[in-house]
């Protein structure tokens, strides 16, 4: 019986699947062009259609949006350990630093025109109590800073403005940046990774598609406290077919004023590339001769009588150099790059060398110690080539700098390698040459109150060791 | 069946009532009641329409498009893209620029001498790639192409039929022997005073139907005069031997102007996607 | 010499803790060694089986057919003048040639669908196929057994096996209808197969392949009858395809057929390059076995890699074990060889006297080592243990532990073995034999 009544069923339900799926196709067509008054065709017409802002298109737009919206929690990890080899001293006499730094950061997109971006950077360092000047003073010690604090929207997507603390690059050189007026820090092109912190801007940019132009105002806020010490930044760049030119302008506290140029230019496998900077009203005190002890003590040099003012006057900061990039055997690439920079504000004379090392120790003081930026001329030549091994997450670079005037330099080997998905590992060697000069700093046993036992013995060799995680 | 059975009654509490579906079943004989519009048409009519619809999906001018594509998969779910399309027809160009999301940003398929390249910025490779899907969803570049009915099929009117509430001519067109094309068969239901295809079906050789596609809020671009023209701002594409596998096309914004010879080189595209 | 091994056997028997260790110790190597060949060996075989005849032949010769430069399809048009080469190149070497129409396509269930190879094939001519596919067997409620349908029923029109996995991801069961669709040179073309009857699984490829008659396939395709995709020829001796590839290959050029470059991989991996050269026409494509199985061999070498690292580590501890045993016996036995040399036996006699015992330890311990793996493997292959791990099977291309060892290898591992055993006691033995005798006597523990 039951069987039977499963058999008359099956005949009903098979007319009940035909009409259900002709119902089916017939839904869809109902949904579509069911309504009598539905609008196939809408006459009204205008050259750039945006369509009108139906249900459909609504939910995909928001959709999309779901999908872009959402906040990237990570950081990165780095372990470097250095070891830095003064003249005439043993390998065991070595000066040993350690260093662990974690960048924290928060990332949220919260649409396509809304991003706020969080990055805290917690560092640790730990080296020997004698100081040789490295390249770069390094502080010790604790530390934590806010990195990154900022948020970037637009408006009509036409002003993109980006504001708070944010890591900020201008200019095409890769060793001197002449036309980089907003880090405080210079880069240093012999780090293993660029530490230094964003700077606090309000910016806003306006890409000119139409006309290849971008357009970016900033203002300046770090170290602020009235109104009239912003910095205010402009800056114009076009981008044309062979290569792209950039001018800016740049007023700060103390009416210092700054004029830049930046242009990079493609001819073939090379780049052309030149930064250039005009300086008027530079506060720092220009060192004739070298400083007595007392003298090293006072914050403002200006007071000594061995400085001299030279706010009035305009000097040029100018570095060109080339870029060539190749590809060579399918999958590697091979970079060779050269660098001259010319430092009209520079010094010449060695003898004032010590004075203004000791003298950037003070707190306060106007004058800071960079070798990149303390002589009138440099050259630096590098090469490097990407992706080797089997994985192709290896490199291999080398860079020369010197300082032409002392003839003082130095030359650094950096390997690269990848050794997880996510844990990275650098290693560089380096070699400080020359006599004494600007990369050889030497000073012998000091008077100076503050600093007695501050030791600075010209540098000879230095290896360093970075482990970078990702997380 | 017993399994069949329960499908079917899940679906059709969840969907149609059954006095709907009484009702559908009783008025199926005389729901087509033309009006004023010819009940038939003629040979020579019939390929006068086709060809006018092979005029109308050609563009004089070249056009640009910002686009969502939505592929509904009942297996993968959802992808979804913004697109922005720029399309040249004297040149037979096409270019395809992903917008959004994030992820997918920057990669592009450029047509090159009828070849299909997709441009993948993270490691910068070119790969030729077949034109039958594009990223994953039920398109093919036919989908973003031009018509061209009238050469690759011979056409043959069914009936005067009703799609929803709007008259429209059902014509049926098979594939003209030794020409390479898409579906062997179509079936196109053609809205009379504009001769616009609103639902088109592509079938198998084999006769099984293939997908249907719907076309709806039509709109007019252009500037007045000879360029102005109607396009489909929605389309909608049922894939129909994989059931539930859907494509959703939306134009957000359109524009027909002469486009630079640049956009369609692959240096545009590498350059777009830094 | 029997005196020698007397003595060896009851210092054996003296120190009975020591020996039983260490051959214990032998004795477990030489197992794991078996066991670990005789998976590899199973791996191998089982890989082999379903691949050539599920997948392939000894050697395949496919039809690759250029409509356009961009556009490439697998047809076949003389099908039967290649085959009549063949036969005459290869002569008595010839087992057997089966026609097969092959396409890629999308098979689409009601819920799910999976990419598939359809094979349109003749099963009559198919007898290593027939071999192979087994309908799987379920037992009812009342106990009857019955088969989920059977092999002939691809002489019914639009029919089609599918192995286990494919029913069971698709949903599907014997008189269910799915659908087939494939892009063909004339565009998308869709297709539909009533479910004939399901088999069990065979290994990797049953995740690929699948069977209906060949009508099926060209109707399809749009192809005339006479239109094939790809001949696969079987060897009597299956490991002579290679040399038997380059005499096709000579045989097929000289009949004016136009080839494409040999390369040593499977087809389906040169595909994008094939479709990429700028030839046009029908071109043939010639591949062996072992070409086709090429990235599946990966695991048989990788289970070889760790069996031979598990062996080196494992010998060098074995040595390390007997040098030692050997030192100490040495030692404590010293007096004993004082009193040995003294009464007349020569400096070799000693050694002699230490490597019979290490032999005699090590043969003792390798040949129950491989007389328990090789009970083992019997055991084990004739319990015919099922495996339900889906990603186990994939690997180990079958759907049962498949062991297989030969005497041959059961031999040299016990060769092996016992060899190391005896050169482990090499240097303590010398080291034995030149003791001074008078110093030995004189040896205080």
């Amino acid at each position: 019986m039951k069987h039977l009544l499963r058999l008359l069923l099956f005949p009903i339900f098979a007319c009940c699947i035909l009409i259900y799926q002709a119902a089916n196709a017939d839904e869809r067509e109902d949904d579509l062009f069911g309504e009598e008054d539905t609008t196939l065709f809408s006459e009204q017409a205008d050259s750039e259609a945006k369509g009108e802002n139906s249900s459909l298109k609504l939910a995909l737009k928001e959709a999309l949006q779901q999908k872009e919206k959402h906040l990237d929690i990570g950081g990165r990890f780095y372990y470097t350990n250095s070891l830095l080899i003064p003249e005439n001293s043993q390998l065991s006499d070595g000066r040993l630093s350690t260093s662990g730094i974690v960048d924290l950061y928060f990332d949220a997109r919260l649409d396509d025109d809304l991003r706020f971006y969080f990055q805290q950077k917690l560092s640790n360092s730990v080296a020997s109590e004698k100081n040789i000047v490295p390249l770069v003073l390094s502080q010790l010690g604790e530390k934590n800073d806010v990195d990154q604090l900022w948020i970037k929207f637009s408006i009509d997507q036409g002003y993109y403005f980006t504001l708070g603390k944010q890591p900020t690059k201008l200019g095409t050189g890769f060793v001197w940046q002449p036309t980089d007026f907003l880090n405080v820090d210079r880069y240093n092109p012999l780090d293993l990774t660029d530490q230094r912190l964003g700077v606090n801007l309000v910016k806003l940019q306006i890409p000119l598609p139409d006309n290849n132009l971008n357009i970016y105002a900033i203002a300046q806020l770090d170290d602020t406290e009235t109104l009239d010490e912003i910095g205010a930044l402009l800056r114009i760049e076009y981008l044309s077919k062979s290569g792209e030119y950039a001018l800016s302008l740049k007023n700060s506290k103390d009416s210092q004023l700054r004029l830049g140029f930046d242009a990079s230019v493609g001819f073939k496998y090379f780049d052309w590339l030149i930064s250039a900077a005009a300086i008027h009203n530079d506060p720092r005190p220009f060192v004739i001769e070298a400083l007595g002890p007392a003298q090293f003590l006072l914050a403002d040099l200006l007071d000594a009588s061995q400085t001299i003012d030279r706010s009035e006057e305009w000097f040029q900061q100018t570095s060109t150099g080339f870029l060539y990039t190749r590809t060579i055997f399918d999958n590697k690439t091979l970079i060779i790059n050269g660098e001259y920079f010319y430092n009209e504000a520079g010094y010449t004379n060695r003898d004032v060398l010590p004075s203004i090392i000791i003298n950037s120790f003070i707190p306060g003081s106007t004058t800071n110690f960079n070798p990149l930026y303390f002589g009138k001329e440099y050259a630096a030549v590098g090469l490097s080539i990407n992706g080797l091994g089997g994985d192709q997450d290896q490199s291999i670079s080398v860079i020369a700098i010197s300082n032409l005037d002392d003839q003082t330099g130095v030359t650094q080997l950096v390997y690269r390698t990848q050794l997880f998905r996510d844990l990275a590992l650098s290693t560089s060697m380096g070699w400080f040459l020359g006599d004494e000069g600007v990369f050889r700093p030497s000073l012998g046993e000091t008077n100076v109150p503050f600093a007695e036992d501050l030791l600075i013995l010209p540098p000879r060799f230095n290896a360093s060791l970075q482990l970078s995680l990702s997380f | 069946m017993i399994r069949q059975v329960l499908y079917i009654r899940k679906h059709i509490r969840n969907n149609i009532t059954l006095a709907r579906l009484l009702l559908m079943f009783l008025l199926f004989p005389v729901a087509v009641t033309a009006n004023t519009l010819p009940t038939s048409l003629n040979q020579t009519e019939v390929n006068t329409l086709v060809k006018k619809m092979d005029e109308l999906s050609r563009f004089e001018t070249d056009f640009n498009a910002e686009i969502f594509l939505q592929q509904k998969h009942r297996e993968k779910g959802d992808l979804l893209y913004k697109m922005a399309v720029f399309r040249q027809d004297q040149s037979n160009h096409l270019t395809m620029l992903f917008l959004k999301p994030k992820t997918d940003a920057g990669k592009g398929y450029l047509v090159l001498d009828k070849n299909l390249f997709l441009y993948t910025p993270n490691t910068g490779d070119w790969t030729r790639v077949s034109e039958d899907r594009i990223s994953g969803t039920d398109t093919n570049l036919a989908d973003f192409d031009d018509w061209n009915l009238s050469e690759e099929y011979s056409a043959e009117f069914v009936a005067l039929e009703k799609l929803g509430e709007f008259p429209v001519y059902h014509i049926a067109l098979t594939a003209r022997p030794g020409i390479q094309v898409k579906a062997q068969r179509i079936g196109l239901w053609i809205e009379p005073s504009k001769s616009f295809a609103l639902k088109v079906q592509e079938y198998a050789q084999s006769g099984r139907l293939l997908r249907t596609t719907y076309r709806t809020k039509w709109r007019k671009v252009g500037d007045e005069g000879e360029t102005q023209r109607f396009i489909p701002m929605e389309t909608r594409i049922y894939d129909e031997v994989e059931k539930g596998n859907q494509t959703i096309m939306v134009i957000d914004k359109i524009a027909l102007r002469q486009l630079s010879k640049e956009i369609f080189t692959k240096a545009w595209l590498e350059a777009k996607s830094r | 010499m029997k005196l020698y091994l007397t003595i060896a056997f009851r210092n054996l028997i003296q120190a009975k803790r020591r020996t039983l260790l260490l051959g214990s110790a032998v004795a477990l190597v030489t197992f794991i060694h078996i066991g670990l060949q005789s998976i590899s060996n199973g791996y191998m075989e089982g890989l082999v089986r379903g691949a050539t005849a599920v997948a392939a032949g000894h050697i395949n010769v496919v039809g690759l057919f250029k409509h356009n430069i961009s556009r490439m399809s697998p047809l076949l048009n003389d099908s039967d003048k290649v085959k009549a080469v063949i036969a005459e190149s290869l002569g008595d070497d010839l087992d057997s040639m089966v026609d097969r129409n092959s396409i890629m396509g999308r098979m689409i269930g009601e819920n799910r669908s999976v990419y598939l190879f359809l094979q349109g094939i003749n099963l009559n001519a198919e007898k290593n196929l027939r071999g192979v596919l087994r309908p799987v067997s379920i037992t009812n409620a009342d106990g009857t057994k019955e088969n989920l349908g059977s092999l002939n029923t691809l002489d019914k029109p639009y029919h089609i096996i599918l192995f286990q996995t494919q029913a069971k991801k698709l949903g599907v069961g014997v008189g269910d209808v799915i659908s087939f669709r494939a892009k063909t040179a004339i565009g998308t073309n869709v297709t539909s197969l009533t479910v004939g009857a399901i088999v069990e699984d065979v290994g990797m490829v049953s995740q690929f392949f699948t069977f209906t008659s060949r009508p099926v396939v060209q109707e399809l395709m749009q192809i005339d009858e006479h239109v094939g995709t790809r001949v696969l020829v079987y060897l009597k001796d299956r490991e002579s395809a290679d040399a038997k590839l380059i005499k096709l290959r000579q045989a097929l050029e000289a009949a004016d057929f136009k080839l494409t470059d040999y390369q040593s991989a499977s087809l389906f991996r040169r595909w994008p390059n094939l479709e990429r050269q700028d030839w046009l026409g029908q071109r043939l494509d010639l591949t062996t076995w072992q070409d086709d199985i090429k990235e599946a061999e990966i695991v048989v070498d990788s289970i070889r890699g760790v069996s031979y690292v598990l062996l080196l580590i494992l010998s060098i501890i074995i040595i390390i074990g007997i040098m030692n045993t050997v030192w100490i016996s040495v030692r404590e036995r010293t007096n004993e060889i004082g009193c040995l040399r003294a009464i007349g036996m020569g400096s070799r006699g000693i050694l002699l006297l230490f490597m019979i015992e290490a032999m005699l330890l090590g043969l003792v311990g390798a040949v129950i080592g491989g007389l328990a793996g090789a009970l083992g493997v019997g055991l084990i292959s004739a319990l015919e243990i099922p495996i339900h791990n889906e990603a186990m099977r994939i690997i180990l291309f079958a759907n049962q532990v498949n062991l297989k060892i030969s005497l041959f290898e059961i031999v040299r591992a016990i060769f092996i073995f016992s060899t190391v055993t005896s050169l482990a006691a090499l240097l303590p033995s010398i080291k034995a034999a030149h003791i001074q005798p008078l110093q030995a006597i004189n040896h205080i523990e």
